[in-house]
């Protein structure tokens, strides 16, 4: 079982312990579980976007879009057949908050969808989700069974002729890059899922249809949002997004585990506080903090002495709340070290699809194993930049255009650790032209 | 591990997915899940292809395409490791080589026995028991080499069949 801890005001997680079966609908009930679907019922479609507005409501995804925004533009998309998607795939390294609303709390993710449903008057929603789980796929679709027996789920939900929706499950064979709209949409119809043509989620999604697509934590945020009201929901976050986060804290804490966590908590509570991180486990400090995923960048730990979580402290500082991964390091690990497990993921989830991704992210491997080995010389650091400049800008999709986050706030906040991986009395690399 | 279907069961079951061939990894994954030896056998493409009338290489590029799904025998017990950087550096490679050491085979090789394979995966989603081994949908977390070698001698006793 993982960690999972329950800070005040956990609107998220508030069930996780509360609930032996959590597919069953009776106890999600009585635990302010279809609230918010029934709140929803009542609403004006104006007025519920309304209350999604308020909410100030940022997907949880870790692409930082606005949601209340996406809904505003799916309501406004032509077309008769809207598609709800719950992305579920989440790959991302030292995240494991979807899978813990997946298989704690399902029908918060069900109701969420549901209230989506409604607004866009769609009727089919699919749950993509990692075969990597199986266990978790069973207890969701246990979860979609009970809600339809229930009648939340399938036609006429909740009485109310003409609300149908129904949730099919489609297993995701596990690719990091399916987490992209680009590369989910063929894997939803069936083909292999690799970014192929540019998706417009809004105009052209799954089969041609506009798609709101989500992670499971921000749909789950949705009944909440609707049960307490916009506003109160943003009163529990913080001044440029509302509510609270899934943070998944990994890497040498004290204390890793999954922690509910108001936004605008100070992040020095996050990492260091007895209920929360707890500091290093090791007793020596932390020597970078690595945040948002693989895609993030690193930062000190004095970097974030005064910072706050919240996307725009982390904006000031160049980092990013991702998917709410935060993994810490003390000085035991070298940086070199760390970013060469990181290209070494961007190599293993490469797509294959473009020749950047494909080729670029093992050349980018190669060369932190070269400055592993202390086997550098001069001109390599240069090159490496260059390389992974280039990879970035010509990779498809956002996978292989991230890959530089992390490897450049490295080379800038320990650009000592590259240097003395360098033999300068070599002769000069000679770098070769893209 | 999940039965193993008679044919007309599996061709059955297929045929069930030939309206809906867009669920075609949901049909995979479970003739794997119900598979002795947790992979695609070259008559079970034939057959997907057959009924869902897509060319068998569209089979096997799903097949190789997505990591979940096996073209080959598995061993009995597939021990998956995390090898992303949060995991890895904090244990994981301990646990690999330790691996390595007492099962004397290389990383997704299966054992003579056919019991054993170890095999790194990125993004298991228990960082927060690193260094940690699943197998089945067991996690077995905060290991050492002791514990990492207990586990593999319990294994081979069958101690944890009921529970992955």
């Amino acid at each position: 079982m993982m960690a999972t801890e329950q800070t005040t005001n956990a609107i998220l997680t508030a069930r996780f312990a509360k609930m032996t079966n959590p597919a069953e609908v009776p106890t999600y009930v009585d635990l302010a579980g279809y609230q918010g679907l029934q709140k929803a019922t009542t609403l004006d479609t104006a007025v519920l976007l309304n209350e999604l507005e308020t909410a100030g409501l940022i997907s949880r995804s870790g692409t930082g879009e606005n949601i209340a925004a996406q809904w505003q533009a799916l309501a406004k998309a032509k077309g008769q057949t809207k598609y709800v998607v719950c992305n579920a795939n989440e790959g991302e390294p030292g995240s494991f908050k979807d899978k813990a609303l997946i298989q704690k709390d399902p029908l918060a993710v069900i109701e969420g969808m549901t209230i989506a449903a409604y607004f866009l008057k769609a009727s089919q929603g699919y749950l993509y989700v990692q075969g990597e789980f199986p266990e978790f796929i069973e207890n969701f679709a246990t979860a979609l069974n009970n809600a339809k027996a229930a009648h939340y789920l399938g036609t006429n939900i909740l009485g109310i002729p003409g609300f149908n929706f129904d949730i099919q499950i489609m297993v995701s064979g596990g690719g990091y890059v399916e987490n992209v709209a680009d590369a989910m949409i063929p894997a939803l119809e069936g083909r292999v899922g690799k970014p192929g043509r540019k998706v417009n989620l809004v105009k052209r999604g799954l089969y041609g249809a506009p798609t709101l697509v989500h992670d499971p934590e921000t749909f789950a945020n949705i009944p909440v949002i609707l049960r307490l009201g916009g506003s109160a929901y943003r009163d529990l976050g913080a001044k440029d997004a509302g509510g609270t986060i899934l943070v998944s804290l990994s890497g040498q804490f004290q204390h890793p585990g999954l922690y509910e966590v108001a936004l605008g908590t100070p992040v020095q509570d996050i990492l260091y506080q007895a209920d929360y991180g707890g500091g290093s486990t090791t007793g020596k400090p932390f020597k970078f903090i690595h945040v948002g995923g693989q895609a993030g960048a690193l930062a000190t730990p004095a970097q974030l002495v005064d910072c706050a979580y919240t996307y725009s402290d982390f904006h000031a500082q160049h980092l990013t709340i991702g998917c709410g991964v935060i993994v810490a390091m003390d000085d035991s690990v070298g940086v070199v070290d760390y970013l060469e497990k990181v290209a070494a993921f961007y190599c293993a989830e490469s797509c294959g699809k473009c020749l950047a991704g494909r080729v670029g992210s093992v050349r980018i491997k190669e060369q932190l194993q070269k400055f592993q080995r202390h086997a550098g010389v001069p001109g390599d650091l240069r090159y490496f930049a260059h390389t992974v400049d280039h990879v970035a800008e010509r990779s498809l999709c956002p996978v292989g255009q991230s890959i530089g986050n992390a490897i450049f706030s490295g080379m800038k906040l320990f650009p000592d650790e590259f240097k003395q991986s360098i033999n300068w009395d070599a002769p000069e690399t000679k770098e070769v032209p893209w | 591990m999940g039965d193993v279907l008679t044919r007309d069961a599996k061709v059955a079951l297929i045929a069930s997915y030939a309206s809906k061939p867009e669920q075609i990894v949901n049909l995979l994954f479970r003739l794997q899940r119900t598979s002795k030896q947790h992979y695609i056998d070259q008559k079970t493409a034939q057959l997907v292809s057959d009924h869902l009338k897509i060319p068998v290489s569209g089979v096997y590029e799903l097949c190789s395409y997505y990591p979940i799904l096996n073209v080959k025998p598995q061993a009995k017990y597939m021990l998956k490791l995390c090898n992303a950087a949060p995991c890895t550096l904090v244990g994981g490679e301990m646990i690999r080589q330790t691996l390595e050491a007492v099962l004397g085979v290389p990383e997704d090789t299966v054992t003579e026995d056919g019991l054993f394979a170890y095999k790194s995966v990125g993004g298991l989603g228990a960082c927060d028991q690193a260094p940690f081994i699943k197998v089945g949908t067991k996690v077995f977390g905060h290991l050492d080499e002791t514990k990492t070698k207990q586990l593999v001698h319990d294994l081979q006793n069958g101690h944890y069949d009921h529970e992955i």
